[in-house]
């Protein structure tokens, strides 16, 4: 197809009015008659022994309908997965209990569960679980937690549960044949999902006994792991996905769902179970923070030669989804640049903090905040600009990673996307106030988007053309807020030339849709768009032949258009689609059909050093933020942000606009003001006035620029962009705030505290 | 237990019933029905649960459902009952003003109250007008382009 | 289960008595943007609620006599929107533009952000450099205390568990009419204060005649800095003058370290805000003087 009649026009989601009439049905937004309300009794301390736990008091209080405990549940120790249906070995797979048992490891851990006819009463129950602890001096540094001799948060006699490497070349040789190095340690904090609706759901028991769990969850294949925590069948375990308010990587694990299933299996009652914001940023999982000890060396004219990086990521209480932030972060951590001798060593550890895992971006925002950062004092001390820095050095296309090696057979747009974002900045904006000072930053990155290939992703999706030409889409792709969902419509609508409005999608449902895997690695675009596409070419390749037939044409001459199929050329020579299809249906020919669309496959890598592939593919950007700073209070004003990515094929502008402009702020934030402080394991901010968000008031516009090479591998050419939108904002930041005022912020948030005291040392340090 | 009569109205409604004396307005609208207005921290630092009580955008979560009585409540869903109110929720959909849509009705909201009282404000009046409200997937760009559009067609029909 | 009752009465006498009555088992409703996550943090327990939010008595923004009168339950948002705040006291109303956002200004009230009694009350501040004048009353008595004496600690003030502030007055006079308040928060909106800074000012040929100055967040409660403003009185004013102020604001607070900002951070800016607002002033008395 040359033009698009529905591809590439930035139209309102299918979801959109549903959402601003208030019609849409979230999570916490569906009740049934009888519920009950589960709350979660947690540990108070980040670690201890639990000595005896009475729950007698509880389960005699009125109303109150189960109290369980570590003893109540059938299998309580498995292993986290994140929807695979590959083996992938033990590197990847770490202890998952449902319940605390014996022992807690961080504060917060789930220790008991309660239902009850009313909240309150299930609040007074958990009152009275007496838990008796013997606390224990846990680790709170994963610096410390890794020395020999450390407390050990598990069970293993190491707290180190991920070791990771790369490297190609000789960084001895490099480095000895550098002009210039630098070394440095950066450090970035914990940070929180906040999305605004916390995680919850509702479960029931349906008339066939299978559990079905109406929940807000990344991951609907996440009914095997409850169904194997109960011990039974996994057909036996349902998951109706609901529009999500807001994923960011926080509903990827299992949150409420194992609770839900054990206490509604107990109770044969309805059961419904929300986070308040407080268990939501104490108990659900982080971003990881991460220590990194960088090394680089480059000659005169600013070309790397080496690369020398260990990171150390806090995995936090349990290892959940650690193992695989901390591969891409080692995959990230020399950046999109081409350098010949690169080493890199990833330790994962176990803390007594809050457990860490998915967070957009998925370790790539971590290292790629000191890669960028480094660049950019590369370039300040060889006086180069820069864009031009970055220029001689990052990847073009046919080259490699400087990892793992993997080539990059698709465009690779960086030279172009680093251009086009520091040329957007424009003119210097002119500052009258001699306390303020202002720069500009540039950073530019890949991220993959796609699963790890050795993960053997695939995506299903079922299409349904109507007699009366409407069609009815399945598929169990969960929506975050992404768009996800009308995405798929859109495609359909394109191939099917019918409007948006003729589509019915049912989504997120393990029982009635085919698996479309997780909405995670920024696949669905790539892989559900697929799969989608596939299956609707298949309906559309009957329709355009039978089509032939009765026009007596080439099938290569005709396109479904507005509902008709018509001869190009000569559009008044047509037939409308209803007749195409009755045609088809008298003839017996299938207009429906269920398809899949697998990822390239490969088998897993040596974790000690990965090579070759390990993603599909990857999307490129560049940011550029000019920001004013005040140079005696350190606040920091975003003046301009523009971010610039090759997303290939904008299926749907707005929502691609969307990720960027919605990326480049949570971003922004990661830069300037979020960290989820936790001492000795105690959450120090544990609500929206102490974990401190951007507001509207506190925004650049985000001025986003689309570059569409076609080169991706989603459909249409199209790529991912949800977490690569997130990942390089941080150091464009902090690069700007050095050009303003000559300060190397190396360890987030940049607040206006950290700003002044390395403007003003003489005074703090007198 | 002991129950307060309540009498209100809700999007023109009338409702006769009872509530807590420490029930917010936010778990009162929603045990009645009205799950359009959004829980998101119960602690009115996050603006999804808002609604405009006689005249004033506030947050539901932090004003007492009693509070309400003898009062005029409007959510999202009572939006099409204004001329403003659906040239706002016609804008958000059309700038694709609307991600994951959980601060959505809270956002439609402050908006439709604000432009009540200040018809056409520039764009960073409008930031500081919703700042009250967070919103964790647009970075606000295209919330405030849409709320923009309707203050420029307010200056053009003036 | 509900231990709690709700009472809304129509006059501040009907108040006073439930006070009288229910003493420290009675709280006081009205913008509610503290009593709700209390409750739910299960702060408040057992408790008469005493929603005073229908009560007009206790509203309004009013010009008596030489003073200027504030009803408790004007909202945060009517500072901003009242002719007679906005244009002539505006020390108050930039406090109020920073105050939290503005659909939580729709409904908090002064009276409620002054007994609420937190260091970082943003209202506080400017009200204690118009050296304003809190009204209280109970069944028993009436009395009137200087805001810079009503607090006590966090959280805590004078007022007995039986009275309830009626009004907030303060003096229509030179030094009241040219203040300003500076707020450094965490960001630009829905922000607890790290720290703020207010300075009202009256100049006379380059002298100070008078200077009141307090600050927020950086003591256990709102605080007027009295050693500053002795420090400063009569002089004249130059370079050398503010700096000195400076250091002296810098040595009279008392701020604590928390997740917000460390005690030098906020040490150092509590002198910076000072300097910034009390020039502001200076400059523009100063200039209306040379003209």
């Amino acid at each position: 197809m040359s033009e698009f009649k529905i591809v590439g026009k930035p139209i309102p989601r299918d979801d959109a009015w549903a959402k601003v009439t208030g019609e849409l049905k979230y999570a916490d937004d569906f009740s049934l008659p009888g519920m009950l309300y589960a709350k979660v009794l947690r540990s108070k301390y980040p670690a201890a022994k639990i000595i005896s736990i009475n729950t007698a008091k509880a389960e005699k209080l009125n109303g109150v309908r189960a109290v369980l405990t570590a003893k109540d549940v059938p299998h309580n120790e498995t292993v986290t997965r994140f929807g695979q249906s590959s083996e992938v070995g033990k590197g990847f797979e770490g202890l998952y209990r449902v319940l605390a048992d014996k022992k807690v490891r961080f504060m917060g851990e789930a220790v008991a569960l309660v239902a009850a006819d009313t909240e309150e009463i299930a609040e007074k129950a958990l009152d009275l679980i007496e838990v008796n602890y013997e606390t224990l001096p846990g680790v709170f540094d994963p610096v410390e937690a890794m020395k020999p001799g450390a407390y050990l948060v598990g069970e293993n006699n190491s707290n180190i549960i991920g070791q990771f490497g790369c490297s190609q070349g000789d960084i001895i040789k490099g480095f000895a044949e550098a002009d210039i190095i630098i070394e440095d340690t950066y450090k970035v904090p914990f940070v929180d999902h906040a999305y605004l609706e916390t995680e919850g759901g509702i479960a029931w028991i349906d008339d066939y006994g299978v559990i079905n769990i109406r929940v807000g969850s990344q991951v609907i294949e996440h009914f095997r792991d409850v169904a194997d925590v109960l011990g039974l069948s996994h057909n036996k375990v349902r998951y109706i996905g609901t529009m999500m308010g807001g994923g960011f990587g926080g509903k990827e694990d299992i949150t409420v769902e194992a609770y839900l299933a054990l206490l509604t299996w107990k109770t044969k009652k309805p059961v419904r179970l929300f986070y308040t914001r407080e268990e939501s940023i104490l108990c659900h999982s982080k971003r990881h923070p991460f220590v990194m000890k960088y090394k680089v060396g480059a000659k005169k004219d600013g070309k790397l030669v080496a690369l020398n990086a260990e990171l150390i990521s806090d995995a936090g209480a349990y290892p959940y989804l650690s193992p695989w932030v901390n591969l891409y972060a080692t995959v990230n951590a020399a950046g999109p640049y081409c350098i010949p001798n690169v080493k890199v060593r990833t330790y994962c550890v176990l803390t007594n903090n809050t457990f860490t895992s998915a967070n957009r971006g998925f370790g790539a925002p971590q290292p790629n905040v000191v890669y960028e950062s480094l660049m950019d004092e590369l370039a300040h001390k060889l006086n180069i600009s820069p864009l031009e820095i970055r220029r001689r050095n990052c990847l073009t296309t046919g080259k490699s990673l400087s990892t793992t090696g993997q080539v990059f057979k698709t465009y690779v747009a960086l030279p172009e996307v680093a251009e086009k974002a520091w040329e957007a900045l424009g003119e210097l904006a002119k500052c009258e106030d001699k306390n303020r000072k202002v720069g500009r930053g540039l950073a530019i990155g890949l991220m993959s988007y796609g699963r790890m290939t050795f993960l053997h992703d695939s995506s299903r999706c079922y299409v349904r053309l109507e007699s009366d030409g409407s069609v009815l889409i399945r598929s169990g792709i969960p929506d975050l807020g992404g768009g996800q969902v009308s995405l798929l419509c859109q495609i359909v609508a394109e191939e099917l030339g019918i409007p948006m409005s003729k589509i019915k999608i049912y989504y997120s449902d393990t029982a009635l849709t085919p698996l479309a895997g997780t909405t995670t690695a920024t696949r669905q675009t790539y892989m559900s768009g697929n799969a989608t596409l596939k299956a609707a070419r298949k309906i559309r390749k009957r329709i355009i032949s039978k089509a032939a037939e009765l026009l007596n044409v080439n099938p290569d001459k005709l396109d479904i258009i507005e509902e008709k199929v018509i001869v190009k050329y000569n559009q008044s020579q047509y037939l409308p689609l209803v007749e195409v299809i009755k045609a088809c249906n008298t003839a017996g020919i299938e207009l429906f059909c269920e398809v899949q669309f697998n990822a390239p496959f490969t088998i897993v890598p040596d974790l000690s050093n990965i090579r070759g592939m390990t993603f599909p593919d990857f999307t490129f950007g560049a940011q550029a933020v000019e920001v004013a700073v005040d140079t005696e209070t350190g606040q920091v004003e975003i003046l301009k942000l523009i971010t610039c990515y090759d997303v290939g094929k904008a299926i749907n502008p707005l929502s691609v606009e969307g990720q960027m402009e919605g990326g480049s702020i949570y971003g922004m934030g990661y830069a300037l003001m979020e960290e989820v402080i936790i001492e000795k394991g105690i959450t120090m901010t544990p609500s929206f006035s102490e974990y401190i968000i951007p507001t509207a008031a506190d925004v650049p516009d985000v001025k986003a620029i689309l570059v569409e090479s076609g080169g991706g591998l989603g459909p249409y050419g199209a790529k991912g962009i949800g977490e690569p939108a997130c990942s390089i904002i941080a150091p464009a930041i902090l690069n700007a705030i050095y050009d303003a005022i000559g300060v190397r912020i190396k360890n987030l948030p940049a607040t206006p505290e950290k700003i002044i005291r390395a403007l003003k040392k003489e005074y703090f340090e007198k | 237990m002991e129950e307060y009569k309540i009498d209100l109205t809700v999007n023109g409604e009338k409702i006769s019933t009872t509530a807590k004396a420490e029930e917010s307005l936010l778990k009162f609208l929603r045990r009645n029905g009205f799950t359009e207005v959004k829980c998101g921290c119960e602690k009115g630092e996050c603006g999804t649960c808002t609604v405009i009580l006689n005249e004033k955008a506030v947050k539901s979560c932090i004003t007492l459902a009693l509070q309400a009585n003898h009062k005029e409540v409007w959510t999202v869903k009572g939006m099409e009952k204004f001329e403003l109110g659906r040239k706002l929720q016609k804008s958000f959909v059309n700038y694709g003003a609307i991600q994951c849509g959980f601060c959505t009705p809270g956002m439609i909201i402050t908006a439709k109250n604000y432009l009540d009282q200040n018809p056409i404000p520039n764009r960073e009046e409008i930031k500081k007008a919703i700042s009250g409200n967070l919103c964790r997937c647009t970075g606000y760009k295209k919330i405030v382009d849409a709320i923009y559009a309707v203050a420029v067609e307010n200056q053009r029909s003036k | 289960m509900s231990l709690f009752k709700y009472i809304s009465p129509k006059t501040k006498d009907e108040v006073l008595e439930i006070l009288q009555k229910e003493k420290s088992n009675a709280c006081i409703v009205a913008g509610c943007s503290n009593v709700l996550p209390n409750i739910r943090d299960k702060e408040i327990k057992a408790k008469v609620l005493i929603d005073i939010t229908n009560i007009e008595q206790l509203k309004g923004i009013y010009q008596k006599e030489d003073k200027i009168f504030l009803g408790p339950l004007t909202t945060i948002n009517e500072l901003i929107y009242s002719d007679i705040t906005s244009k002539e006291y505006k020390v108050l109303t930039q406090a109020a533009q920073e105050f939290a956002d503005p659909l939580v200004r729709n409904t908090a009230t002064i009276g409620g952000n002054l007994v609420t009694a937190s260091p970082a009350a943003d209202i506080a501040i400017p009200l204690l450099t118009l050296d304003a004048l809190i009204k209280i009353e109970s069944t028993r008595d009436k009395r009137e205390v200087k805001l810079k004496d009503f607090f006590v600690g966090p959280g805590e003030t004078i007022l007995q568990d039986d009275e309830m502030i009626v009004g907030i007055e303060f003096e229509q006079s030179d030094v009241n009419k040219n203040g300003y308040f500076i707020k450094i928060g965490q960001r630009k909106a829905m922000a607890i204060s790290i720290a703020t800074v207010a300075v009202n000012l009256e100049v006379r040929q380059n002298k100070i005649n008078q200077i009141r100055i307090a600050a927020g967040s950086v003591a256990p409660t709102p605080v007027r800095l009295t050693g500053a403003e002795s420090f400063l009185k009569n002089k004249e004013i130059n370079d050398k003058l503010v700096e000195e102020a400076i250091d002296r604001v810098r040595e009279e607070v008392k701020p604590i370290s928390d997740i917000r900002a460390s005690e030098e951070y906020r040490r150092y800016i509590s002198g910076l805000l000072f300097k910034r607002a009390f020039k502001k002033l200076a400059d523009s008395s100063i200039h209306q003087f040379t003209n």
